[in-house]
């Protein structure tokens, strides 16, 4: 186990779960937040809490089931915190009823799956990143997000029911 | 077997997706779709869905976090390697709190000397023998510790340790009404204290006695923490854990002072133990967060 040699103070250990994790766990971050200065943050976030955990790591489960609970709980945090700035930004609370303050959108006019993903709740972002693309059961990500496998599999089903409505709208207006 | 119905259908068209459907429900869904035109357009659409999105999300970082990343972890197994936390390492860990406690109560001690008190320096015996008990326990809860107890757990124990090795160190040479003129002289410079003033001689003497050292064994022994919940519980699990300890003492030597004294010695040293806990965690995780620039 590559964590278990690094919390005896093995820096090859880390760097291999560096080089695993990286790409996984930025593009999470990215799709998440959909911004790329917050995604790196929020990468360097999870990484700095894993090098803090070193002694306090329990291989109860699999690792990647844990790296990514940081993960998500990373981007959960940061947007919440992006929309607090946002509320207390003069500038922009003068046009907050009119303007979109969610940091997704920022990708969204470059990507396809970002604007679908901007359509949804964090909450079954989340929910449709982890299962669709890191390959989680709905009963994992249930443990990782604190909830039960029947709202997760209920948040699954809107994120999908979300993409089928934005595939229809818009093969209707191109029609 | 009882056929299923539309609604529960749709936990096992989600499950089907994610490949997590078992073999028996498989086949129980499959003879659902075969007679109900209205899930089986259901499955279809929800799979264009699904597979129209793209296969892959993974993103390269950017470069520069690789090294700031890597930096970080080599920053704090150097700083904290568990290879060299042998026996002696921890002793030597524990001791430092421990004398930084002692130094303290010399110098305050020293102090109130030059301010006109009476010299509890005329009492070499005394001192050597508060030093002793204040080695004697760092050196017994650092063997008993070796290297397998988990850093925040040694963050507890060698930051009450530290916090009642200064605390003995100085109630022993002095009972507790005695200290806190002395403190009390050293502060405000006149006798006898009025309650305010006895108040924030209690405080005083929490920060320098309890929370320095508690911060620096803290600081030194808090490499496994995570996050904010970690600074709290370090926090608080060493308040509750020293003032268990000087509960005793304060009450033994209290004798018959008035009420305040116990009370406030309890809850300044008790703040002082948290204050300290909390402020030796942060400052690691500052120390932490800096080293990776």
């Amino acid at each position: 186990m590559l964590m278990e040699r690094y919390a005896r103070g093995d820096l090859d250990a880390f760097e291999e779960l560096y080089r695993r994790y990286e790409g996984r766990v930025y593009g999470f971050c990215l799709r998440f937040l959909g911004d790329p200065d917050g995604a790196a943050d929020a990468f360097q976030d999870v990484f700095l809490r894993l090098i803090g955990a070193r002694h306090k790591y329990e291989a109860r489960g699999r690792f990647a089931q844990w790296i990514f609970a940081i993960a998500r709980r990373v981007c959960v945090d940061g947007v919440r915190g992006s929309r607090r700035e946002a509320y207390h930004d003069d500038s922009l609370r003068a046009t907050e009823n009119t303007v979109s303050v969610d940091p997704v959108e920022s990708l969204a006019h470059k990507d396809a799956l970002q604007r679908l993903l901007q359509r949804m709740p964090a909450e079954q972002r989340e929910v449709l990143l982890l299962s669709r693309y890191y390959g989680f059961k709905y009963g994992e990500i249930a443990e990782m997000t604190g909830s039960t496998e029947a709202a997760v599999k209920q948040k699954a089903y809107r994120a999908v029911q979300s993409i089928r409505r934005t595939r229809r709208d818009e093969t209707g207006r191109r029609a | 077997m009882k056929p299923m119905n539309c609604d529960e259908i749709r936990d096992g068209l989600l499950e089907l997706l994610g490949n997590e459907l078992e073999p028996r429900k498989a086949a129980e869904l499959q003879a659902h779709l075969d007679g109900c035109p209205s899930c089986a357009r259901e499955l279809q659409e929800l799979g264009e869905a699904w597979d129209s999105l793209p296969d892959s999300i993974e993103a390269e970082p950017p470069l520069a976090l690789r090294a700031r990343v890597i930096g970080l972890a080599k920053a704090e197994i150097d700083q904290r390697s568990p290879s060299l936390l042998g026996v002696r390492d921890s002793v030597r860990e524990i001791a430092g709190p421990v004398m930084a406690g002692a130094a303290g109560a010399l110098g305050l001690i020293t102090l109130a000397h030059f301010r006109g008190a009476t010299a509890p320096l005329s009492q070499p015996l005394v001192v050597a023998l508060s030093l002793a008990l204040a080695s004697g326990l760092a050196l017994a809860v650092g063997g008993l510790m070796g290297a397998r107890i988990r850093p925040p757990t040694r963050a507890v124990l060698t930051g009450s340790l530290a916090a009642f090795g200064g605390y003995v160190l100085l109630t022993a040479m002095l009972p507790i009404s005695d200290t806190v003129h002395f403190c009390g002289l050293v502060l405000f410079g006149t006798l006898p204290l009025s309650l305010g003033q006895l108040c924030l001689t209690y405080l005083s003497v929490a920060a320098l006695y309890a929370g320095v050292p508690m911060a620096i064994a803290t600081y030194v022994w808090g490499g496994g923490g995570g996050g904010p919940s970690d600074d709290r519980t370090i926090g608080l699990t060493e308040g509750l854990v020293f003032t268990l300890l000087a509960v005793p003492l304060v009450l033994l030597q209290s004798g018959f002072e008035p009420w305040v004294i116990p009370l406030g010695a309890v809850i300044g040293f008790g703040f002082g133990a948290v204050a300290g806990g909390f402020a030796g965690r942060w400052t690691h995780l500052w120390v932490l967060r800096g080293a990776g620039g």
